[in-house]
């Protein structure tokens, strides 16, 4: 993965976004459950408490700005590899529906 | 999304297939089974050319760091169209800033995915019109918050309204199926009635009623919003409007979004002034309809490429389809978030737990329940219904709608 791969980008503008893991039992791995954005430290995990806090589970919480991130969904490259072929077109008369 | 033209004149519309489970129009058909994937709403882009009070993206005028490229982009249209997601929403920011919405469009119909835009308008010509129809899209809802003067206070650009209703004409001219989208709050209710009329003559014929939701900026003109009264009214007068236009066999097609305590008042309604058997009617259909979608029939995709229950979830994510696809995030039910609103009647608190509406609202907004109480299962702000609405008896409580 070079430096100009986009999953190596930072995503964050603006407000502070804070990544969140959570685990039921200390014997677990921590587990990546989602994000959120708060101006402060403390407001951050308070949210992540209200959200994803789950009894008495464990939380981690840390500034999305600090993470390197290295593999996950290369939407780029499957882009690149479906352009001019049309991935999933037969789909396309069993959706008839539409909503604004 | 409720349809009002729908449950309350028998006027059937191409979504109902998601709404009711019911394309065909027959209103006396039923069908259980509910949509299985949800509406994804993609905010392509951060960037607008307007500045509005509400706009729960916090859209901007200046690029975005992180944005999905073109590439990435069609990625993203590929997973979904992998999971079946029967709807891609384009929307922003503006996403006609994007200057390749119009092959993400061609892109997204081409791998099946029924394409619908949400815009303010204004930087629709006639010959963006025409591409984005020969693309496939189907559908455009333009926002209008008011007439001319409050419409371009709230967008903060003098223009904006005239720039929208030539983007509508442009739209309509090339016969591109095109509607209003309209956010209610204290500024704007006196003008909904008469943006209906002059759009109505410009040939628009949907109209799309959002309740504020308090997400992004919405949030911080929370105390905008209509007051308990004001909404009761701004509902009815709608519910009125509608059945006035049938009446004289003008078949709009009206709809309300984001408040789910409409559901009810419309059943309410139905009882008053129709009768209890269409009353009844009307409530098996919203049982189908399932209430609140939040994290369940909609979903979101930001201009980065996190997931949010709702496009108004923007503070909070549930990953990020860089990580992993779309599908494998909205199906992970370990994760806590979305395996408790997926089950949010066992923890919902306050009036919400015992209200006997509760089958067609589902607690309505989590998001305003936690922005105004820092509660997530806490009653929505934004319930009008009385404690006879309730069920609750006369004696529960005082106030009109506590």
């Amino acid at each position: 993965m070079d430096d100009d791969d986009p999953r190596r980008r930072p995503r964050i503008d603006g407000s502070r976004q804070w990544e969140v893991f959570s685990r039921d039992a200390s014997a677990e791995p921590m587990r990546h459950v989602g994000s959120v954005s708060a101006p402060a430290e403390d407001l951050a995990t308070e949210q992540a408490r209200t959200l994803f806090g789950d009894g008495d589970a464990d939380l981690w919480l840390a500034p999305a700005d600090e993470f390197l991130r290295l593999g996950g969904n290369d939407l780029a490259a499957k882009g690149d590899a479906a352009d001019g072929e049309t991935a999933g077109a037969a789909r396309g008369a069993e959706n008839g529906v539409s909503v604004e | 999304m409720i349809s009002i033209s729908k449950l309350l004149c028998g006027q059937g519309a191409e979504g109902d297939g998601l709404r009711y489970d019911d394309p065909d129009a027959d209103i006396d058909q039923i069908r259980e089974e509910k949509q299985k994937r949800p509406v994804v709403v993609w905010n392509t882009t951060r960037r607008c050319n307007l500045y509005c009070e509400h706009c729960y993206a916090g859209a901007d005028l200046d690029p975005a760091q992180g944005e999905l490229s073109t590439a990435e982009a069609k990625g993203l249209i590929d997973d979904l169209a992998a999971y079946d997601v029967p709807v891609l929403l384009f929307s922003g920011g503006e996403p006609l800033v994007r200057e390749d919405l119009v092959e993400l469009v061609d892109y997204a119909t081409d791998a099946g995915i029924r394409a619908v835009l949400s815009t303010n308008g204004t930087l629709i010509t006639e010959e963006k019109a025409r591409a984005l129809r020969d693309a496939g899209l189907s559908y455009a809802g333009v926002s209008v918050d008011g007439l001319e003067e409050r419409n371009d206070r709230f967008r903060g650009k003098d223009g904006a309204f005239d720039a929208a209703v030539r983007g509508i004409e442009n739209c309509l001219s090339v016969g591109l199926k095109t509607g209003l989208r309209y956010t209610i709050t204290e500024h704007n209710a006196a003008d909904m009635e008469d943006v209906v009329d002059l759009l109505y003559d410009v040939g628009v014929d949907r109209f799309c009623f959002y309740h504020l939701d308090y997400g992004g900026r919405g949030g911080d003109i929370a105390d905008a919003d209509l007051d308990d009264e004001a909404q009761r009214r701004a509902v009815r007068r709608l519910f009125d409007m509608t059945r006035e236009y049938h009446a004289e066999g003008e078949e709009i097609e009206t709809l309300l979004v984001g408040n789910y305590a409409d559901s009810a008042y419309v059943v309410e309604y139905a009882r008053d002034e129709l009768d209890a058997e269409h009353a009844e009617r009307i409530h098996r259909y919203l049982r189908v309809n399932g209430g609140d979608p939040t994290g369940e029939r909609v979903a979101d995709v930001d201009y980065r490429g996190d997931v949010h229950l709702t496009q108004f979830w923007q503070g909070y994510s549930l990953g990020n389809v860089r990580d992993r696809p779309f599908g494998d995030i909205w199906d992970d039910e370990s994760n806590p978030l979305l395996a408790k609103l997926r089950e949010r009647e066992e923890h919902l608190t306050g009036k919400c737990a015992s209200c006997q509406y509760q089958d067609v609202c589902r607690g309505s907004s989590r998001l305003r329940s936690l922005a105004a109480t820092g509660e997530l299962f806490g009653p929505d702000p934004q319930c009008y219904l009385t404690p006879e609405e309730r069920g609750a008896g006369a004696d529960a409580s005082p106030g009109a709608a506590d």
